[in-house]
């Protein structure tokens, strides 16, 4: 396989894995959790890779989820007290759990492999390196790091096919689900908890900041050219797909970085389809019936 | 030598005084301008005005170095810049949420996409490429107070003080448009006025803290102290100057904090002291918190018990 196949794959693999739970954060108007989460696991991250000596074990992975609840339940436990306004909730808990992990990882940098710029804008080409692939006999199976990644997208696709009704309801209409008697917290909860699991699984690929972006903006730029869920999670993973390779080409074709890029396409997309559309909308309202 | 030896010789240090005078004016003008924002519940846009300056940092680095050629690392340069990117990140924020069916947390991280994300491509661009000056720039980002200087020092003093003035010969029209935009509106107070200066206050008082403390933790200098002030305080004016005292202290203890521990960045140490100052308040403020209900809810059931 070469690199440029290796960097293909594990790009698209993240950008989709990502924007699959993404859809829904969107129409329940909860993006910014991502990045409350996204910043709250990063201690997680750095206990757990201190412990266990490295950025893929299975302990830190349940240990940064973990952190990330913390923000979900902390945030209504702090709304429920009556004491803070409600949308600083989430705001007031990720700030500290961040700088925790940054003053710890700059204190044990010697003991842990994480650089500053992983933090910032993950690993993607190192871990589509031909030594971090995955090989079985003489067969290559592509980049490690894209293994976890698809597996998680499997187990969202499973959640997402079992409850999808649950799920759709309750994002639209709360109330009609709970008087329908669905159970909307039990899964909510378990929607959260992959959201958590996607941020760290994406850590090593993306890091701890852009994951916002590539959850958020591939549905965002869907939810701008349809209102049905079933197109919209089509299109927001056709859209997630084709950004992810934009961004590598550019960022291939002027050796820049390729997380970032992949994350600046997104946004370019999105305002670039929001443009159209509204171009579009004018026209046809200018037009004599 | 007594603690308070110890802290005066710090304080004679140069580079220390810098620091802690620098995090004490930030953790300040951050935290009476979070009060706005805490009460007018904007509290995410501070996220997103932290993260975005990250690409007016990169913008302006590469405008002063390779188009003017001066040092592009001071604290004017990279404030006045960042200043500029984040208003417009701000306003692309609200555009968004105006013209789609998009919520404005959605369109939160479209901007983060395009801002956050190009600075980090161009910081990188600017770490290959063969700008002078071009070390060290990346290190904004998670910031470090002991690379400020005297004229950095000068620059967020001066930017300070005017963050101040503008809120306080403009706190009572402010406070209104807050609580009640639409009285304010027509008492005449016009939010197309209003609004710019409040944006370009509020992104040009943030973006001061970048070299000293960075840009990701933005969010906490602004909300932390605003929330621990709310719990000490029932007027605006008085929550205001709580949130900057609680929020200048703080920069203080954290930076003398972090030079005690040594290798650690200022920024976290200050966000730590902060949530330690939130957290108090939220639990045991005498008027409103966690453990006064607590003891109201018990005064009662005991008053019953004897009633009965």
């Amino acid at each position: 396989m070469t690199l440029l196949a290796a960097l293909a794959l594990l790009s698209v693999v993240t950008a989709v894995t990502c924007s699959l739970p993404g859809v829904f954060l969107v129409v329940r108007r909860q993006s910014m959790l991502v990045e409350a989460m996204s910043h709250a696991v990063f201690p997680g991250i750095v206990i757990g890779a201190l412990v266990s000596g490295s950025t893929r074990s299975p302990l830190m992975i349940v240990l940064a989820t973990v952190l990330g609840l913390v923000i979900v339940v902390g945030a209504d436990k702090a709304r429920q007290s009556g004491l803070v306004t409600a949308d600083a909730s989430q705001g007031l808990i990720y700030p500290v759990l961040f700088a925790i992990g940054v003053a710890l990882l700059s204190t044990q940098l010697s003991s842990v492999h994480i650089s500053e710029n992983a933090v910032l804008a993950g690993e993607l080409n190192l871990l589509a390196l031909p030594t971090e692939r995955w090989i079985i006999g003489t067969t290559d199976l592509g980049p490690q790091a894209m293994w976890p990644l698809l597996l998680l997208l499997v187990i969202d696709a499973l959640f997402i096919t079992l409850t999808y009704r649950v799920l759709v309801v309750s994002a639209f209409d709360p109330n009609l689900a709970r008087t329908m008697g669905l159970p909307t917290r039990t899964v909510n909860m378990a929607l959260m908890v992959l959201v958590s699991l996607t941020v760290v699984v994406a850590f090593n690929t993306v890091g701890a900041i852009l994951v916002v972006a590539l959850m958020i903006v591939p549905p965002a730029t869907g939810r701008l050219v349809t209102n049905r869920m079933g197109w919209l999670i089509f299109v927001s993973l056709a859209i997630a797909s084709v950004t992810a390779l934009l961004g590598l080409w550019v960022a291939y074709l002027g050796d820049l970085a390729t997380a970032p890029m992949m994350a600046f396409t997104d946004g370019v997309v999105f305002l670039i389809v929001l443009l159209v559309t509204r171009l579009v909308a004018s026209r046809r309202r200018a037009l004599p019936a | 030598m007594t603690p308070i030896e110890s802290l005066l010789e710090l304080f004679g240090n140069f580079t220390f005084r810098t620091m802690i005078l620098s995090t004490g004016i930030i953790g300040a003008v951050s935290g009476l301008l979070g009060s706005l924002l805490y009460l007018r519940r904007q509290t995410m846009i501070s996220d997103v005005i932290g993260h975005s300056a990250i690409g007016g940092v990169a913008l302006g680095f590469i405008t002063c170095t390779a188009l003017l050629g001066i040092d592009g690392r001071s604290v004017l340069t990279l404030t006045i810049s960042a200043a500029i990117t984040t208003a417009v990140a701000v306003l692309l924020t609200n555009v968004i949420t105006r013209f789609s069916r998009l919520g404005s947390d959605a369109a939160m991280a479209v901007t983060l996409a395009v801002f956050f994300g190009g600075g980090l491509v161009l910081l990188r661009w600017i770490g290959h490429s063969k700008l002078p000056n071009r070390a060290g720039i990346e290190k904004y980002v998670f910031g470090n107070a002991a690379t400020l200087t005297g004229e950095d020092l000068t620059t967020i003093a001066i930017i300070g003080v005017l963050a101040v003035a503008v809120v306080v010969v403009l706190f009572k029209e402010l406070m209104l448009s807050a609580f009640d935009p639409v009285l304010a509106a027509t008492m005449g107070f016009s939010p197309r006025i209003l609004q710019p200066i409040l944006l370009v206050t509020v992104t040009t008082g943030i973006v001061i803290g970048i070299k000293a403390v960075g840009l990701i933790l933005m969010i906490g200098f602004v909300m932390l102290p605003a929330a621990a002030a709310r719990q000490w305080a029932r007027r605006l004016h008085t929550m205001t100057l709580f949130s900057a005292v609680i929020g200048g202290l703080s920069g203080m203890v954290g930076s003398i904090l972090a030079v005690h521990l040594g290798r650690v960045p200022t920024g976290p140490i200050i966000i730590v002291v902060l949530f330690a100052a939130f957290l108090v308040s939220l639990l045991a403020s005498p008027q409103r918190s966690v453990l006064s209900t607590w003891l109201a809810r018990r005064r009662h059931r005991l008053a019953g018990e004897v009633a009965a």
